[in-house]
């Protein structure tokens, strides 16, 4: 492949709405109160040679492929710019909008019944839907658009650092039967606490972008965990990203910042084993998803740390990187299109999520709404029906996965929440220096769990909130590493 | 000194000592850490003993630190005995820890090559070239203590009115080590320093623990004095090498002093680490795949494809910057009175044991081997290698037949919010994870490799993956003690709060 010189671009917008919104992330509904912090979505576009490649990152909980459809649609008449080559991932903020309906109020109507559905009474002026969708595409084409028009030559430098910030949020503990159980977001400080499920990766991968006067213009940051410190309230934040943001550009001027969510569908930037034990009442009725729930602890002081110490990360990466900028590059993007097994369930578990769900529908009075406690007694076995559904309808499950190979960083995205094993398995396999893995990104797949998740149950781990199960997530995997593979052959 | 304790008497002040010497010696030594022998040629940074007097007339813990990779029974026992009873100094009170770098002396014999040699005899085993100037046996002890003795009475001795207070952050510094592997047919094994970037890697066996917790110090006109720092991660970056070396945290010193001052002290403690390490094996491993075959193999000095003082330099920033958070927390935390207590015990755990069927495999194995070798044919450091694990079911057989228990000191201190509690163990992280989690207090500092060598504490999850770390041969208790150990530690700390 012959090196040529790289352009690119930035642009960042404000997608915060002015009215209230359905604030996506948890099963109890949320209607958006008041704006602690903007939210935000920012472009890169790398441009080489007729090669492309442009990543776009926002503070919502995940895309759906309809507001990229949305997008890519708006983009199609902008000259030279792909729109398939075009990646959009979230921070996972659950503080920000879904840009779509919601599944649980869906899903409990479509079962119970309009009158039975999850109640929810939202403002005249709420934005929600179709108007939502327009409204966060519109800004988002209008970003990428910029990026684009605004690339202009410049160097790319890659680094990477350690900044911890997620935790493993599944404790295991002993049954009462002798047996281990994962839970979610369990209490450590219970007796019959053993070990987490799964490792941490606190690895942080950057990359630096510099103008053609050797200036930094931006940063993009692949941490792996979600944004998702504040999460229970009814407020609009990017949550840490904020600070991050902040932190970053105390220590190296007003730059563009880009955030991505590396694997960590079991992380959590909240430390179970510290703060346990100071909300042992807390994280149970958290893990009910019944409404709000008041922890006791400093929600912006965590945020502030957890910026702090990216910001760390990113200023000890840049003393590396800035010695280091590339101006021409082996670029070279993929677009997948990816079809893999959906994670099955038989017709026995049908069998026993339909009695589940006619003794539930039976003992739930009639004609009035649900509560979260009811609603919770059928999440389970209502997944497991819709997933019946789904792969009778078809049994696999197509996504989009991009690969960019910029020099030796490599850039591999995929939808899901993908458990850090996955990810730890692409990093250590990969061939190039620097990979950053990208998830919840060009769709929303679910949680993609592991062969020890499985065994050890609860939330996130179970067909209602998994598409693939452990055989995919082998799959991706090989998939991943076939497609980086491919980008270093000569 | 004795007026001011007088005074400190009634109102529970605390009073403060710091001590620091150099313990690098100027002759050659041997070098603790690995099966092969490692004589060495040269300093590369000076290796150092810090200690921490704390005392509020009632109560009093001493706390050293030495930059060695353990510190066996006797030299701990050499310490006590001299110290106890100085200027009312109870040296039981005193706790010694190591920080594990593997590019020091243990100014005590090397139990690995005391091992080798005890089993095989001097005669068929490995014929070393040792300078004629190198200083081991008694005489190093001697020179370990005429350094590190009057530092701590002088640091006793200058204890001095002062203010605590007490963090907790984040470094990363420590990764698992123990990577696991497909055997296929849904069999599993795990690897220590395994290559990660095989294509049967699948995860790690455990989880790493990146909280750094610290106490710090201040003189009576509220001016920083010290630090303790405690980092779950043994300072061993270098290790395989023949150079002394404080390893990670002599860059760690620096890059502290450079951020809260230049005169402050640093007592570096080690957390419950004993399945990890320095290195992070996914970045590392694709760049050094022969390198950790040779490195497994322990036959001699595997030289790795990273840049070693880049790794050590990196942690002792992420280290300081963890500091520097953590003062700005502390500074508005000061106590002049903490609640402050201190407690010595003895505690005693069931000892591992082998059954007979695997000590006569061990020994049958152990006997052809050591027929194939004579005073003319002497074994090769790789020869004695290969017998480590067979040495170590005979020895451990032997050794239950005389005890069902391994017995160790513990010392716990309670400092206003935080519990300092000690173990001689190389610990799995779970168990510190589980200690820390469900006890009372606010912050728990479990220090390992302290008051002694117990061989590392491994999980449930290590034996049943085995390799090193996980066998009786490196290992004097086994999960069920670590589950004993983890209730009677939980026991004890919160019997303080």
């Amino acid at each position: 492949m012959k090196a040529k010189k790289c352009s690119i671009g930035w642009a960042s917008i404000d997608i915060t709405p002015d009215r209230p919104v359905f604030v996506a992330g948890q099963m109890y509904p949320r209607i958006s109160t008041v704006v602690l912090e903007p939210l935000t979505a920012t472009a890169v576009v790398f441009e080489q040679e007729g090669e492309q490649f442009t990543l776009l990152s926002a503070d919502v909980v995940n895309f759906n492929v309809d507001v990229i459809r949305r997008v890519r649609d708006k983009l199609a008449g902008v000259q030279g710019l792909d729109p398939m080559r075009v990646a959009f991932c979230a921070t996972h903020t659950h503080n920000s909008m879904r840009c779509a309906q919601d599944p649980h109020l869906v899903n409990s109507r479509r079962f119970l019944g309009e009158d039975r559905g999850i109640p929810w009474n939202p403002p005249e002026n709420i934005l929600y839907g179709d108007e939502e969708a327009e409204f966060v595409a519109a800004r988002l084409a209008v970003a990428i658009e910029e990026a684009w028009v605004s690339r202009r030559p410049g160097g790319i430098a890659f680094a990477d650092d350690y900044a911890a910030v997620g935790f493993n949020r599944r404790p295991i503990f002993r049954g009462e039967d002798g047996g281990e159980r994962s839970r979610m977001h369990g209490v450590c400080s219970q007796p019959n606490f053993l070990r987490f499920e799964a490792a941490s990766d606190h690895l942080v991968a950057m990359f630096y972008t510099f103008d053609d006067s050797g200036a930094l213009t931006g940063v993009g940051v692949n941490v792996n965990c979600p944004s998702q410190v504040f999460e229970l309230h009814t407020f609009l934040t990017s949550d840490f990203w904020a600070d991050a943001r902040a932190c970053i550009r105390e220590r190296l001027g007003n730059i563009r910042i880009l955030p991505m969510c590396g694997a960590a569908g079991d992380q959590d930037p909240s430390d179970l084993m510290r703060l346990g034990k100071y909300n042992e009442e807390a994280f149970q009725r958290w893990g009910g998803q019944t409404g709000e729930v008041l922890r006791n602890f400093d929600m912006s002081r965590e945020c502030r740390k957890i910026g702090e110490r990216i910001s760390e990360a990113v200023c000890r990466g840049y003393g590396f990187a800035r010695n280091h900028v590339l101006r021409q590059l082996d670029f070279r993007v993929e677009r997948l299109d990816l079809s893999l097994p959906i994670r099955k369930v038989t017709p026995e578990d049908v069998r026993e999520a339909q009695k589940l769900m006619d003794q539930a529908s039976e003992a739930f009075p009639a004609g009035r709404p649900i509560t979260m406690e009811q609603y919770l007694q059928i999440y389970e076995p209502m997944g497991v029906l819709l997933r019946w559904e789904r792969q009778n309808q078809n049994p696999d499950f197509e996504f989009e996965v991009f690969v960019a190979r910029l020099a030796n960083a490599v850039f591999a995205t995929n939808p899901f929440e993908l458990f850090s094993e996955y990810g730890i398995r692409i990093r250590a396999r990969s061939a190039a220096d620097y990979t950053f893995i990208v998830q919840l990104c060009n769709g929303a797949g679910g949680y993609l769990p592991t062969t020890a998740a499985l065994s050890g149950g609860s939330y996130s781990s179970k067909p209602a909130t998994t598409t693939l199960g452990p055989d995919g997530g082998d799959r991706l995997v090989e998939e991943t590493l076939g497609a980086i593979g491919k980008m270093y052959q000569p | 000194m004795q007026e001011e304790k007088e005074r400190m008497d009634g109102n529970g002040q605390i009073l403060i000592g710091w001590g620091s010497c150099s313990i690098t010696p100027e002759r050659p030594v041997f070098l603790a850490g690995q099966m092969y022998y490692r004589i060495s040629r040269y300093v590369h940074d000076p290796i150092t003993a810090t200690a921490l007097v704390l005392d509020n007339g009632n109560a009093h813990t001493i706390l050293l630190s030495c930059d060695m990779v353990g510190v066996s029974d006797a030299l701990c026992g050499r310490i006590r005995a001299e110290l106890d009873g100085f200027e009312g100094i109870d040296a039981s009170n005193l706790s010694v820890s190591v920080t594990h770098t593997h590019n020091s002396c243990l100014f005590s014999p090397d139990f690995v090559r005391s091992g080798f040699e005890a089993y095989f005899g001097r005669g068929i085993s490995q014929k070393m070239d040792v300078p004629g100037d190198v200083l081991e046996g008694d005489e190093a002890v001697e020179f370990y203590l005429s350094r590190v003795i009057p530092m701590v009475r002088d640091a006793w001795r200058n204890r001095k009115p002062g203010f605590v207070s007490s963090a907790a952050e984040y470094a990363p510094v420590g990764f698992n080590r123990r990577p696991v592997f497909s055997l296929g047919g849904g069999a599993e094994e795990s690897r220590m320093y395994g290559d990660c970037s095989q294509p049967n890697f699948l995860r790690f066996e455990g989880t790493s623990d990146h909280t750094v917790d610290m106490v710090y110090t201040f003189d009576s006109g509220r001016n920083l004095t010290g630090v303790l720092v405690n980092v779950p991660c043994p300072s061993q970056v270098f290790e395989l090498h023949y150079f002394i070396s404080a390893d990670y945290w002599h860059y760690a010193r620096g890059s502290i002093r450079h951020s809260v001052g230049e005169n402050v002290y640093v007592l570096p403690l080690c957390g419950a680490s004993g399945d990890q390490n320095p290195l992070d094996l996914v970045r590392l491993s694709k760049m050094n795949s022969a390198a950790l075959k040779d490195w497994n193999a322990q036959a001699g000095e595997a030289h790795r494809n990273l840049d070693m003082t880049q790794e050590a330099a990196d942690i002792g920033e992420r280290i300081a910057f963890a500091v520097a958070r953590g003062l700005r927390k502390s500074r508005s935390n000061m106590q002049s009175r903490p609640v402050f207590s201190h407690k010595s015990l003895m505690m005693e755990l069931p000892l591992r044991q082998v059954s007979e069927a695997e000590y006569r495999a061990s020994k049958q194995t152990l006997d052809a081997h050591a027929a194939r070798f004579s005073p003319e044919n002497r074994m090769t450091s790789a020869d004695q290698v290969a017998m480590f694990n067979d040495i170590g079911v005979v020895n451990r057989w032997n050794l239950q037949n005389q005890t069902q228990a391994y017995r160790f000191q513990v010392n716990l201190t309670r400092l206003g919010e935080t519990a300092l509690i000690t173990n001689p163990f190389e610990m799995f992280c779970e168990y510190g994870l589980r200690i820390r989690a469900r006890a009372k207090p606010r912050q728990i500092i479990n220090a390992q490799l302290t008051n002694g060598t117990g061989g590392y504490l491994p999980t449930t999850a290590a034996v049943r993956g085995g390799s090193y770390s996980a066998k009786p041969a490196s290992t004097k208790v086994g999960p069920e003690g670590g589950d004993l150990l983890v209730e009677a530690y939980i026991r004890e700390i919160d019997s303080f709060w």
